[in-house]
């Protein structure tokens, strides 16, 4: 069988399952097909089976596996180095405000890939002490960062050893987010609590 | 310490896991996270070994046409630099999402049922307060795929491990003057002792009514996994029953009678047991089960726990597995015989403790297999705060007290830490705490701290730091060295405010946890 065949021949199967079973098992079904015709290098054909898995999905209101779908189709299209398909459903996936972890992960992946301008700037660092007060310390303005991964990496290179709030201004939509960071050398210890609040007239 | 490695076939892509276990199994769990030459991209929590390989498969076939030999090669190359003996089948058996766990195993169970267990009890010595807890499994068929056989064993024992409680039930039955017989039920909260080993518990029972009442009867249902080194009642000179039920040991009290609003106070000390599973194969598919409670004694300066097991069965076991979870206060030191794989693993997972499993094939009818553990107390943190508020609410000032355990010999440091809040109190701060009486301060830092010390009525020795309160905001610290071959006493400090002291206490909470921390 040509690997077209095979294409119409999975989406034909993938409907009759989808009218009589669960979307879980219409999505298990799928995804077996497709490595096994990944493994055969067809990628234009994963991408084709990929959209077909988001669209059916995406009429059944199936947001958690139309985010998957959506995570591998952007990964496929950066493999066959078709940047402007990625940027597509990137976009879309944005705009859905779709999110999952392996979705977060291709996108953090395609943002770096298309070096993306810097967005994200530090306007406050707050570091914990030893009551787990929060104490504001400078922050250095106008330094600009791509991501949140590369904002953890500037307190864990630039700041002494300790625990921190930091407030990031993502320029791109006005949004503050707030990060909390650890860059102690935690030990595991069996720790014995005590806490009290005591009154002295 | 876990190191990225680069995906096999790229140049700019890594992965990193970090197993919480040492052993290696599909229940290890661990954090796999993904680096390309920016840094962190993404990192995963995975539950068990499943989810682990399919966090580094699914990042894998993002950046690469996917390759399940490769990736369970790759894995297995991981986990071996790492220090974990993987094996490379049962990894791509899990990459290749052969969902034979859970449901197909249950399926092999047929039926499970508890036994008496007193012949166990007499072959294992076990004291007179203490109980064997045995169930018969039957499965319908010990598998011959040596995965499933695996898995289908660790799932037995799993099932059957024994969970430490938090609480105890503690049921109560009186009678009214008008001749009604009333019950009450409540559970009581552990608490921790003097030591890392103790556990106090405190029940008892109030007359709420405006008569008396009599024939009044408490029973503590205390679990099997802790041995009673020590019980008080308050203002009586009586003695409980104790009586041996299945799962539970009842203390039970009997008390003729309660005044109005007379309260009776009930206190055990407990001691921490090791919680046994034993798994017996017979070869008829019939698995006996058997949790055992095992005491630990100190002996001299080191804890050490002997447990005993013999086959009273009249013929030879395919199989024995046993699995000793320590209380997560101890750390191994030693054990007899020496725990070398494949026959001995001590399993250490990351937050929750450590755990000796044994194996062995074909064990006599009448033999013994006998293990000895020398345990120390894991590392461990006190960590003591106080918040000290005006009578209006405002907090005036933050305290702290931090011991941390170092070699036995060598004893312990504490470091108490003051912090002002509003800055508006210029008059002496001082912290009275309580040390043993044997034990003595070694050092002290910074050297002029002013630290008195005295010797209270029960012989404990009272240190008092006096200092002067640190300007708003900021910290004033001093740090005790302490030597004594006894653990220190965990427990708060008394603050003074020049001459006044604490009025009421507002609220308290306390907890033991397993925890991820840096060193003060």
């Amino acid at each position: 069988m040509s690997t077209e065949d095979k294409v119409q021949k999975v989406m034909r199967e993938g409907r009759e399952i989808l009218s009589t079973k669960t979307s879980d098992d219409f999505l298990k079904f799928m995804e077996r097909n497709i490595i096994e015709i990944e493994k055969k290098d067809k990628l234009v054909e994963s991408v084709i089976l990929w959209n077909f898995v988001a669209e059916a999905m995406e009429n059944m209101g199936e947001t958690d596996i139309v985010a998957y779908a959506y995570s591998k189709l952007i990964s496929r299209y950066l493999l066959l180095e078709d940047l402007p398909k990625a940027e597509e459903i990137y976009n879309l996936s944005m705009e859905k405000e779709l999110t999952s972890f392996h979705l977060d992960t291709v996108r953090t992946i395609f943002e770096r890939r298309k070096h993306s301008p810097s967005n994200r700037e530090i306007i406050k660092i707050h570091k914990m002490d030893i009551f787990g007060d929060l104490d504001i310390i400078p922050a250095s303005p106008s330094t600009y960062f791509e991501s949140a991964a590369l904002v953890r990496r500037y307190i864990h290179n630039n700041l002494p050893k300790g625990t921190y709030s930091v407030t990031v201004l993502n320029h791109k939509n006005k949004s503050k987010e707030d990060i909390e960071i650890s860059t102690e050398d935690l030990v595991e210890y069996e720790v014995i609590s005590m806490e009290e609040i005591v009154r002295i007239d | 310490m876990a190191e990225q490695k680069t995906i096999w076939g790229s140049t700019r892509y890594f992965i990193k896991i970090e197993p919480y276990t040492n052993v290696f199994g599909t229940s290890m769990s661990g954090m796999v996270s993904f680096y390309d030459t920016h840094g962190l991209i993404n990192e995963l929590e995975c539950k068990n070994l499943q989810e682990v390989v399919k966090a580094v498969n699914d990042f894998w076939s993002t950046i690469l046409a996917p390759h399940e030999t490769r990736v369970a090669r790759w894995i297995e190359e991981y986990l071996t630099e790492t220090g974990v003996t993987a094996d490379y089948n049962l990894l791509l058996r899990l990459l290749r999402a052969e969902e034979l766990l859970a449901e197909d195993l249950e399926d092999l169970i047929a039926s499970t049922k508890e036994v008496e267990t007193e012949t166990f009890e007499e072959a294992f010595e076990t004291n007179e307060y203490n109980k064997i807890i045995g169930h018969e499994i039957t499965v319908t068929k010990l598998p011959e795929d040596e995965y499933l056989r695996k898995e289908l064993l660790q799932k037995l024992i799993d099932d059957n491990r024994y969970m430490v409680p938090k609480k105890v039930k503690s049921r109560s039955q009186f009678k009214l003057t008008n001749g009604e017989v009333k019950t009450t039920e409540e559970e009581n909260l552990l608490g921790f002792g003097e030591t890392l080993k103790d556990v106090t518990l405190t029940s008892g029972i109030k007359n709420v009514y405006d008569d008396k009442i009599t024939e009044v009867e408490i029973i503590d249902e205390m679990p099997y996994c802790f041995e009673i080194e020590n019980i008080s009642i308050q203002n009586l000179e009586i003695d409980p029953k104790k009586e041996k039920k299945d799962k539970v040991l009842e203390i039970i009290w009997e008390i003729p009678e309660l005044l109005p609003q007379e309260e009776v106070k009930i206190n055990y000390q407990l001691s921490k047991r090791i919680n046994r599973t034993i798994l017996e194969i017979m070869e008829n598919e019939v698995i006996a089960v058997l949790n055992t409670f095992e005491n630990i004694n100190l002996t001299g300066l080191e804890f050490v726990a002997r447990l005993k097991y013999l086959n009273i069965h009249n013929r030879q076991l395919q199989e024995l597995h046993i699995v000793d979870d320590l209380p997560p206060e101890f750390t191994i030191i030693k054990t007899k015989p020496e725990a070398l794989p494949p026959t001995g693993i001590v399993e250490k997972v990351k937050l929750k403790g450590i755990n000796v499993r044994w194996a062995q094939k074909n064990v006599r009818a009448g033999q013994t297999v006998d293990k000895e553990y020398v345990l120390d107390y894991f590392p461990y943190l006190f960590r003591g705060k106080k918040v000290v508020q005006d009578k209006d609410g405002r907090t005036l000032f933050k305290l702290a007290k931090f011991i941390k355990s170092s070699e036995r010999e060598m004893g312990y440091t504490i470091m108490y830490v003051i912090k002002n809040i509003r800055g508006d109190i210029d008059e002496f701060i001082s912290l009275a705490d309580k040390i043993p009486g044997d034990h003595t301060i070694v050092k002290k830092y910074p050297e002029n701290a002013q630290i008195m010390e005295q010797t209270d009525d029960t012989g404990n020795k009272i240190l008092t730091w006096i200092a002067e309160p640190p300007v708003a905001g900021k910290l004033n610290t001093v740090e005790v060295q302490i030597s004594g071959d006894t653990p220190p006493t965990f427990d708060l400090f008394q603050v003074y405010v020049g001459d006044k002291t604490e009025a009421d206490v507002l609220e308290k909470e306390s907890s033991v946890t397993r925890e991820m921390v840096k060193t003060p």
